[in-house]
């Protein structure tokens, strides 16, 4: 098995937990999140998320994504 | 470089001269851009609106309303730069305790149990950033599953000894799909610390974890006013989901089912690695009704009761007695007074 197909299969089963607890307008705090955490929020129609990171993660979301 | 994930936006969506020069996929920074940074206070706060790709707009107007449906369709997003297991979140995120309806872990819960101190500092931080009844929830991997396959795999050493190498005891579980390492053979699950590594196959390299120490998690977050709900293995959690999972499981691992669309086998073993874990803050005003409800006491006072007297007197007349209460003398059977000759004279 990749690490591309385990990838998917976490990524199916955070989808899942999202489905199953999220509701319109929820304000959701994701701890150590990664950007690519953060997107699976939107179809749950949230109102707003605050996103703690941490910079000593290498998937946190401040390392991948670059600000102007 | 703007990350094409986010767009940095304020609340008023206006183009900037950059407009000319986008290009097809690139999407393009809205004026008035709030990011900041704080790194003596170890913390950095951007605003963005969490959004999809945006299409290279035909002109500027168009831009604009693209934008704009963006914007109304997306969530408003703040980010902090912080550990949560060493940091305190009330003094950095002031404003935002008790505030949020999920907090989710996703990743990375394993980090916080390298010491007792710090899981108990994030779970502290959990409950402060929870609004009552709020839930914490995530996914983590499993360690009772991996600490009875260790065992197992030890057990196994020992009942084939005299077929093995002395003195070397497995200290790994090998499949087709991964590999875990544990660093220093221990008999039992140490409540804190416990690390290994776990390598998946076709990964370069491994990462290391440590062992989560369930009845520990559970009695930290309750300390912290967190009430445990469920610790579910995932093969668990999607067999009792199954039906409302189907869509998402074609969707992200179409590759993985069988025929009849199920997992297969060796990704149902990998999805046996991991657990979700959910708790939550009670609200207490929705506590629960008490089992035996409390009746008023009540007492009589016996004293008050008045025996209504044979005669009554009402407007100074005397009134004759109600029918039925007559002098013992005339009192009538149900079937008569009786032959004449069978009446005593008197009543006795």
């Amino acid at each position: 098995m990749s690490q591309s197909t385990q990838q998917c299969l976490y990524d199916f089963a955070k989808m899942a937990l999202i489905n199953i607890f999220a509701h319109p307008y929820a304000m959701v705090c994701g701890l150590y999140c990664g950007d690519v955490d953060a997107d699976k929020w939107v179809d749950a129609q949230i109102g707003h998320y605050i996103g703690i990171v941490n910079c000593s993660c290498c998937c946190c979301c401040f390392c991948r994504c670059t600000f102007v | 470089m703007i990350s094409p994930k986010w767009l940095s936006s304020t609340s008023s969506l206006t183009p900037t001269p950059r407009c000319a020069t986008c290009t097809v996929g690139m999407p393009t920074l809205i004026n008035g851009s709030t990011l900041k940074l704080a790194t003596t206070l170890e913390l950095s706060t951007v605003l963005v609106v969490a959004a999809a790709s945006v299409d290279a707009p035909s002109s500027g107007i168009e831009q604009m309303r693209e934008a704009w449906e963006i914007h109304r369709k997306s969530y408003t997003a703040e980010f902090f730069e912080l550990d949560p297991c060493t940091k305190n979140t009330e003094t950095h995120l002031e404003e935002k305790t008790n505030v949020a309806d999920v907090v989710c872990c996703l990743q990375h819960l394993q980090l916080c149990f390298e010491t007792e101190e710090k899981a108990r500092k994030l779970l502290h931080n959990v409950s402060s950033l929870l609004k009552p009844g709020g839930y914490f929830l995530g996914i983590t991997p499993d360690s009772s599953t991996i600490w009875a396959k260790y065992q197992r795999n030890v057990e196994a050493y020992h009942n084939k000894s005299s077929s093995m190498k002395p003195n070397i005891v497995p200290n790994c579980i090998r499949t087709e799909n991964y590999m875990i390492t544990f660093e220093v053979e221990e008999e039992k699950f140490p409540l804190f610390g416990k690390k290994y590594q776990l390598k998946f196959a076709n990964d370069v390299s491994a990462e290391t974890h440590c062992l989560v120490h369930f009845p520990s998690f559970i009695r930290l977050a309750r300390e912290a006013g967190l009430e445990y709900v469920e610790i579910q293995n995932l093969t668990e959690f999607y067999d009792d989901n199954r039906a409302q999972l189907a869509g998402l499981l074609t969707h992200y691992v179409p590759n993985l089912l069988d025929p009849r669309g199920r997992l297969l086998p060796r990704s149902y073993d990998a999805l046996g690695l991991y657990t979700t874990f959910i708790f939550q803050k009670p609200d207490p005003e929705i506590a629960p009704p008490i089992a035996t409800p409390l009746l008023p006491d009540v007492s009589y006072n016996l004293d008050e009761v008045t025996i209504r007297p044979d005669d009554e007197i009402i407007n100074g007349h005397a009134v004759e007695p109600a029918i039925g209460l007559g002098k013992i003398s005339e009192q009538k059977g149900i079937l008569g007074p009786g032959p004449a000759d069978l009446r005593f004279p008197e009543a006795l």
